[in-house]
């Protein structure tokens, strides 16, 4: 257990070390900073009158010219995990390094565990520490404490941000445990990230369109439309994140976004703020989706690398 | 002339010019056939002042200046306009009466006319311009022009009767008691503001009613929500509770008050800017100093640099 | 061949790859104390023995023991005992040495105490004090092997497995290294294990030395007694090309004074013989009526062994 630990800090020290963490960490921040520039700006606007959850506008409200924090968001966190994850044992593996530290007393499994643990906390630390100064910021210029309840979300934000990228980073540990060079590795994730991304709603919109007229004036036929859409562009992880996190920080019909709306439906909504106990129930799926990618390709890679055979050539 | 060539489009002098001078001709003939007849003697027409105006009564505030348009003409019996004889032009004395705390004067075009030069069977365009120096009483003041003939001997006289119907005004004011069109205001929380109410009116006005118009969500109320009655030239000082919301966003917000009688009524706009609470503002600061220096630390201890 | 004298012992060990027998049923013994050369050409399958030998990969078949701990089962405690400095040793680049070695040490579970006062220890001994705080990457390859010596006593080790110590190091340097090595071997009497496909660089450290090719031991012992134990004794090979060969003829080889062995390699024969007998030979084949096309007679074992098995490859 020890040697998880050390293997862990050695990690964290890489990472708070190497340039490509100050790169994202700027990134984040600038994104973050400019971001709730904007939602200041258009706050007033967004969170009219009585709405309870004024500090959750924060991260949701976006200008003309930028995007809202999570879309940030939504668009970072992949590459922070790829970043932080592509090299973790082929880089080791070619440099060297990784046969003499398993000829050391330590199980194989500290290496790899210790660095999944150092990437997530790096990326924890990335998403919480922005997330709490925008935060911050908000509180000083909006003067709005934020409620218990929206606390409440915020962190479950985080946390979702963090399996997310636990996720990627899994990921891309996988493509580093399987692919012999550093290159090829985040080339695979990120192709995986662009394809999921921005093309999977692209086909997914093709072939609902190709099932289902797009035309038709039936709404049997719009519901089947968008069904067949949604279900497609499910597949991919990063539809199932903006998801959870827009019903999450979006109470009032931040759940309606995503599925059909009959009009009929729509004039006897009374549009009012889900509990957090229902946006919880609203993101089970998603969440548990996240969740289980993330362990699922943190398993894989660790079952590999377990099994795999280390030479220094 | 000149108010009527004003108003009158071309097209209306061209017509009238047109007319006229088909109207002559025959005229010329008659004049003709008089020269013919030079011997009959018509016993002349009385001469008379004919006035003619469309409002005879106007109504307005104490205060206003009351402007009567009217026109004079100088003729006699149903002789044509336009035929000149000896007597082709007169002077006339105008004399107005007007009550007292008036002054009123007859004018043609921008000035003043004590006297006017008419020409016999012509129009001319008058106003009559009174004007109330004093405060008056509502009510109604009767105002005359006589024309009075100037020439010696000559009794010819006619005058004009105008009524000028003072209203009573109801002026009320509302205005900030610091004089400034902003305040700050604390979210969460009562603040108080002080208004100034004042019957800027010579009589006293009643039943005036407050309200206000803020952003959705904050209460706002009136120590007074109704005001039975405010003496002439009274002030009165409103408190004015407003309490915009815990979650209000700090910045600025417009609110306007507003009073109404049945016969005035005023309102103000307010700039109202909601300040961060200061334990808030703390907070805030203390949070991002707080991560700042964590990732400081992280930083320090665990970066290799 | 007692367990107690004995730090590794490898019994029947195979290891395939693919249906590929890369290790074929090794049996090994090296003694406490000694410094044992494994020789043998690239890919002979050195360095697998090794990876068995620290439980880095499992075998097919067989078994290997280090210091009494089966490899297999409890590899860490053999890693304990054990320093191992793989073929291309790699250190953390943007570390220092001192901070490579402190990890190291972490790995070690060493008392964080004591790990300067070991790593100012270690550092001499190779002579590397001088860079205790210069940064990995401005080392030349013999500054880097000497830190993996450095690295591999951290654990005060019993034993020192070294794969291609003298790899890819001009002369100088590859003898310092194997000084250093063999003073290490008196002072501390660790045993090492050195694989190598240097046979004329090794015979001068290694007493005794194991020939490994195509993944079969083919001999064993000191370099000089090497060749008679590899082919059957005899301090005389003579080599034999004839028109054809019969078993008749074979025998009658056999039977000629002073003839230990005759073994039959391709299409040649070697006669192991302990004196000049070519004369005797050639009436002898003569006398068959047999024509011999060519007949040379070798007296160095190394070079024989060298051109046999080494250069071949
Ligand atoms: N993972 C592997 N899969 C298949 N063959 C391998 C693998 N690793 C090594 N080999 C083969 O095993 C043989 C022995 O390799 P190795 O032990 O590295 O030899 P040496 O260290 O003596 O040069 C080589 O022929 C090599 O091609
Ligand atoms: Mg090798």
């Amino acid at each position: 257990m020890r040697s998880i630990l050390t293997v862990y800090r050695k990690e964290l020290t890489d990472h708070f070390s190497s340039n490509k963490f100050l790169v994202l960490l700027a990134l984040i921040y600038i994104a973050g900073l400019s971001s709730t520039y904007v939602a200041l700006q258009n706050i007033r606007e967004s969170a009219s009158g009585l709405s309870k959850h004024v500090f959750l506008y924060l991260f949701t409200t976006g200008g003309d010219v930028l995007p809202s924090f999570i879309t940030f968001i939504i668009f970072f966190i992949p590459i922070i995990g790829i970043i932080f994850g592509f090299d973790a044992i082929n880089s080791e593996k070619n440099s060297g390094n990784l046969s003499r530290v398993l000829s050391q007393p330590i199980y194989r499994d500290s290496v790899i565990n210790g660095k999944f643990l150092a990437g997530i906390t790096t990326l924890s630390i990335i998403i919480t520490s922005i997330v709490f100064i925008i935060s911050g910021i908000g509180l000083f210029s909006i003067g709005v404490p934020p409620t218990s309840e929206e606390i409440l979300r915020i962190f479950f934000f985080i946390f979702i941000c963090i399996f997310y990228g636990g996720f990627w980073m899994g990921l891309s540990i996988l493509f580093s445990v399987i692919m012999e060079k550093t290159a090829a590795s985040i080339l695979t994730a990120i192709a995986i990230w662009i394809f999921l991304m921005f093309f999977l709603p692209i086909i997914a919109n093709a072939i609902a369109n190709a099932v289902v007229s797009p035309e038709s004036a039936s709404v049997a036929d719009q519901v089947r439309n968008y069904t067949i859409e949604h279900s497609i562009s499910r597949i991919s992880p990063s539809t199932l994140f903006t998801e959870a996190i827009v019903i999450l920080l979006v109470p009032v019909g931040g759940h309606l976004l995503f599925r059909p709306l009959l009009e009929a439906e729509v004039s006897q909504m009374i549009l009012n703020p889900l509990s957090i106990g229902q946006s919880l129930i609203q993101v089970w799926p998603q969440l548990v989706v996240i969740v289980a990618l993330a362990i699922i390709c943190f398993a894989i890679s660790y079952i590999i690398f377990m099994r795999q055979e280390i030479r220094s050539t | 002339m000149e108010t009527i060539k004003r108003k009158l489009p071309v097209f209306f002098i061209i017509l009238t010019l047109t007319l006229s001078i088909v109207l002559m001709i025959p005229g010329m003939l008659f004049a003709q056939e008089d020269e013919a007849t030079e011997e009959e003697i018509v016993e002349p027409e009385p001469e008379e002042l004919i006035f003619d105006t469309k409002l005879p009564k106007l109504q307005a505030k104490d205060g206003e200046t009351f402007t009567f348009n009217f026109d004079v003409a100088y003729k006699a019996g149903d002789e044509p306009f336009g035929i000149e004889e000896g007597k082709s032009e007169k002077t006339f004395d105008i004399t107005v009466d007007y009550p007292a705390g008036w002054i009123a004067a007859v004018a043609s075009g921008s000035t003043e006319a004590p006297a006017i030069n008419l020409k016999f069977n012509s129009r001319e365009s008058l106003r009559l311009m009174a004007i109330p120096l004093v405060q008056q009483e509502p009510g109604e003041y009767e105002l005359k022009a006589t024309f009075k003939s100037a020439v010696e001997g000559d009794t010819l006289e006619g005058s004009i009767e105008f009524t000028a119907v003072i209203t009573a005004t109801y002026e009320i004011s509302l205005t900030t008691k610091t004089g400034r069109l902003s305040t700050e205001l604390t979210s969460g929380k009562d603040n108080h503001y002080k208004l100034i109410l004042e019957n800027k009116s010579s009589k006293s006005v009643e039943n005036i009613s407050l309200s206000s118009t803020e952003p959705e969500g904050w209460q706002v109320s009136f120590d007074k929500e109704k005001i039975e009655s405010i003496e002439a030239g009274e002030k009165i000082e409103i408190d004015v509770t407003i309490n915009p919301p815990e979650k209000t966003i700090a910045g600025d917000y417009m609110m306007t008050f507003r009073a109404s009688s049945e016969n005035s009524n005023d309102n103000i706009e307010l700039r109202v800017t909601v300040e961060t609470p200061t334990i808030w503002g703390i907070v805030g600061i203390g949070i991002i100093v707080v991560v700042i220096i964590g990732v400081a630390v992280i930083f320090a201890r665990l970066g290799r640099r | 061949m007692s367990d107690n004298n004995n730090i590794i012992i490898a019994k029947d060990l195979s290891k395939k790859y693919n249906e590929h027998l890369v290790v074929d049923n090794l049996n090994l013994a090296i003694k406490k104390g000694e410094i044992f050369g494994l020789l043998g050409p690239n890919g002979a399958g050195k360095s697998t023995v090794i990876l068995m030998a620290l439980g880095l990969t499992e075998p097919s078949s067989g078994s290997i023991n280090v210091a009494g701990f089966n490899s297999t089962r409890e590899p860490l405690k053999v890693k304990r005992i054990t320093g191992y400095l793989p073929e291309k040793v790699g250190f953390y680049d943007d570390m220092t040495a001192k901070g490579n070695l402190a990890y190291t040490s972490e790995l070690n579970n060493i008392p964080y105490r004591e790990t300067p006062k070991k790593i100012d220890e270690v550092l001499e001994i190779v002579g590397l004090s001088k860079n205790k705080n210069q940064l990995v990457k401005t080392f030349s390859k013999g500054m880097k092997q000497r830190l993996g010596i450095a690295d591999v006593l951290i654990k005060d080790p019993q034993l020192v497995i070294f794969d291609e110590p003298t790899e890819g190091l001009d002369l100088k340097v590859a003898n310092q290294i194997l000084q250093t090595i063999l003073d290490l071997n008196k002072q501390k009497n660790i045993t090492f294990l050195l694989s190598s496909h240097q046979l004329n660089l090794m015979q001068r450290v290694c007493p005794r030395v194991g020939i490994l090719s195509r993944g079969k031991l083919i001999g064993e012992g000191n370099v000089e007694n090497l060749g008679r134990n590899l082919f059957g004794g005899g301090k005389y090979r003579i080599e034999l090309e004839l028109e054809k060969v019969t078993g008749e003829i074979i025998e009658k080889l056999k039977k000629l004074d002073k003839v230990v062995n005759v073994n039959k390699v391709d299409n040649q024969l070697q006669v192991v013989c302990d004196k000049d007998i070519r004369q005797d030979i050639s009436r002898l084949i003569t006398d068959e009526g047999i024509l011999m096309t060519r007949m040379n007679m070798k007296q160095d074992a190394l070079e024989e062994i060298y051109l046999k098995y080494f250069k071949e490859e």
